[in-house]
């Protein structure tokens, strides 16, 4: 497997917005960073559903049996390996990869004891324990108490995007980057107005206080982070702490922005009609695809109900994504409304939300790794095609947007519904119904060109 | 500036009105004296092509100005609404509760200068405020725009 790290160049004038203590912690943060992506690769197999948190042989029948003995089979923190035995034991994830956690765990300490924030050093000082120890809650919670610091980093373990055998265990990432002020604060009054307009339903769990917003310009991502290149994240992932201790919604910029270059703009130009192009010019579908990121990841966190990852089980993850970006672009009505965005803001968004649909399909040419997302945008995309909101015509998208943002509006309550009461049996008869990648064969001579990222 | 937005009046409470001296004050009277004095600084540097402080200053002089210009603009053209009394309809002022998609929230209507929508202060010119004035309580407003239609119920008037 190839390198998990990508970093990114940052303008000059945004380093300038750190202190110049903030400037020592940084290259020690960077190199600390870094050093998390040996242990993903470790965890990383493309060819097994379990990647390789489980023995390879091992059928989900008997890892199941085997956690009814020892539940720390199934916990999100640990490693199954055969014994001599050949049965199945855990092994916690400080004792598998200890020999790669020592050396992050030192250079966390020396940035602690260099930095001048008592926050921010709170949180790395727990978090050389929390390496040592695995509890990783504790720098959960540590992390949502840093406050006044031009710096962002996170090292831990939070999707389970990575075990498609049970969507249990979690995969090492690492990030660190800056914050944008500015920025934060506006995607705030966007957050005050959905969280104003959309009230409290019975099934919903809630933060103890409102979902907290950072927008960030990235340096550097490793690990999960930087194979997937998110745009935005949600942490802590563990909903204990949420409803203890509250939430964050992280705004990636820079991968915002690198997938909107190299992907979405190229893929608008690929399956859009010259006459209609010419209607969108770039930095409006650039604005349109910032609001995209933006409603999502709110609706997201408007959108978790109790229960919904037991009763869902695997499904969870295609159906909580599917609908965060449904449900997003329906939540965008209330800003539209009260003259926030502009009509063609709305359609701009409506837009790149089609040319996300068809990056899933391109990159899934390449990896599997977000194979939950391409399902979840499959089922969007079917029933959309299916209403006749969009059409196709020798692979060129049409949209109707009074008809799409209609049947967007359906689609939104039937996943919210699935969300907040669904069965795996339900859910599993609309993937059925809903869950074919035929009509994106239609696309792919004009998508041909476009290189997944 | 075409005719039409020359003659515009931008209508202001008067609280509103107040803020908005205030912030003109401190722009005209600190900031601006503040960032002349950090671009005569950053240019004792040296080489202005290479001086990311002197950009930097030099940016937020132009923000600055701008920002100055639109305030004196406001102010020239400010028209001052009387606190609202208790009225039958809506009028600018006026705090509604409405029920939207079996929902119920509730805001004020406000000049455009004005609007925070963060805040519950929705501007008159926006597609719900624009709709509502004039409405009474009990009626159902609909509003309609080419992709997004939505019905508002009012159920009090503030």
């Amino acid at each position: 497997m190839t390198s998990s790290i990508i970093t990114f160049k940052v303008d000059k004038k945004i380093l300038k917005i750190l202190s110049l203590n903030e400037r020592k912690l940084l290259p020690i943060l960077l190199q600390a960073a870094k050093k998390i992506d040996k242990i993903f690769l470790l965890q990383e197999n493309d060819r097994y559903k379990g990647a390789n948190f489980y023995p390879h042989d091992a059928t989900k029948e008997e890892i199941e049996e085997a956690a009814k003995e020892n539940s720390q089979i199934l916990s999100p923190f640990t490693i199954v390996k055969r014994d001599t035995n050949g049965q199945l034991t855990a092994v916690d994830y400080q004792t598998e990869y200890a020999k790669l956690l020592a050396p992050i765990a030192q250079l966390l300490t020396k940035a602690s004891e260099i930095c001048e924030n008592k926050s921010l050093k709170e949180y790395l000082k727990v978090l050389t324990k929390v390496l040592v120890n695995g509890n990783c809650q504790e720098a959960d919670i540590a992390w949502l108490a840093v406050k006044d610091s031009n710096l962002d980093i996170s090292i831990g373990c939070h999707e389970r995007y990575l075990d498609k055998l049970f969507f249990i265990k979690r995969a090492f990432q690492a990030n660190v980057g800056i914050i944008d002020k500015s920025r934060t604060e506006k995607a705030k009054a966007i957050r005050d107005i959905l969280y104003n307009t959309i009230s409290q339903k019975p099934q919903r769990f809630m933060s103890p206080s409102i979902v907290g917003i950072r927008v960030e310009h990235c340096l550097i991502f490793s690990g999960f982070l930087g194979r997937v290149l998110f745009n935005r994240q949600y942490l802590p992932s563990d909903s204990e702490i949420i409803e203890r201790y509250g939430s964050v919604i992280r705004g990636y910029l820079s991968p915002i922005d690198y997938k909107f270059e190299k992907l979405i703009y190229p893929i608008f130009n690929a399956v859009f009609e010259k006459k209609f192009k010419a209607s969108y010019p770039k930095e409006l579908l650039k604005t349109g695809n910032y609001y995209y990121v933006l409603l999502s990841a709110i609706a997201q966190q408007l959108h978790r109900y109790r229960n919904s990852r037991l009763r869902l089980k695997e499904l969870f993850p295609i159906f909580d994504e599917a609908n965060c970006v449904v449900s997003g672009i329906q939540h965008a009505k209330h800003l539209i409304l009260k003259g926030v965005i502009n009509q063609k803001e709305l359609e701009a968004i409506m837009i790149t939300q089609i040319c996300w649909i068809f990056s899933e399909w391109v990159i899934a040419k390449k990896s599997k790794i977000r194979e939950d997302y391409l399902k979840g945008d499959t089922l969007t995309f079917n029933f959309l095609l299916g209403a006749g909101a969009l059409q196709e015509d020798k692979g060129i998208s049409w949209p109707n947007f009074a008809k799409m943002f209609f049947e967007i509006e359906n689609l939104a309550t039937i996943f919210t519904r699935f969300l907040e009461e669904g069965t795996h049996l339900e859910a599993q008869e609309f993937l059925s119904k809903y869950l074919s990648f035929e009509p994106f064969k239609l696309f792919d001579q004009r998508l041909s060109k476009i290189k997944p990222i | 500036m075409n005719m039409a937005q020359s003659a515009k009046k931008f209508i202001l409470t008067r609280e509103g009105l107040f803020h908005l001296r205030e912030e003109y004050e401190d722009l005209v009277k600190i900031k601006r004296p503040q960032v002349t004095k950090r671009i005569q600084r950053a240019s004792e540097f040296g080489d202005l092509s290479e001086n990311s402080e002197y950009d930097a200053a030099k940016e937020e002089q132009s923000l600055l100005e701008v920002r100055i210009a639109q305030l004196e603009e406001i102010l020239k053209r400010a028209q001052i609404i009387k606190p609202v009394q208790k009225t039958d309809f809506v009028v600018i002022g006026s705090t509604v509760v409405v029920e939207i998609d079996n929902q119920v929230e509730s805001f004020t209507i406000v000049g455009t200068v004005e609007a925070d929508p963060a805040n519950k202060k929705i501007s008159n010119e926006s597609p719900v405020g624009a709709a509502m004035l004039g409405a009474k309580v009990g009626e159902v407003v609909e509003v309609v725009t080419p992709i997004v239609r939505a019905k508002y119920k009012i159920l009090e008037i503030k």
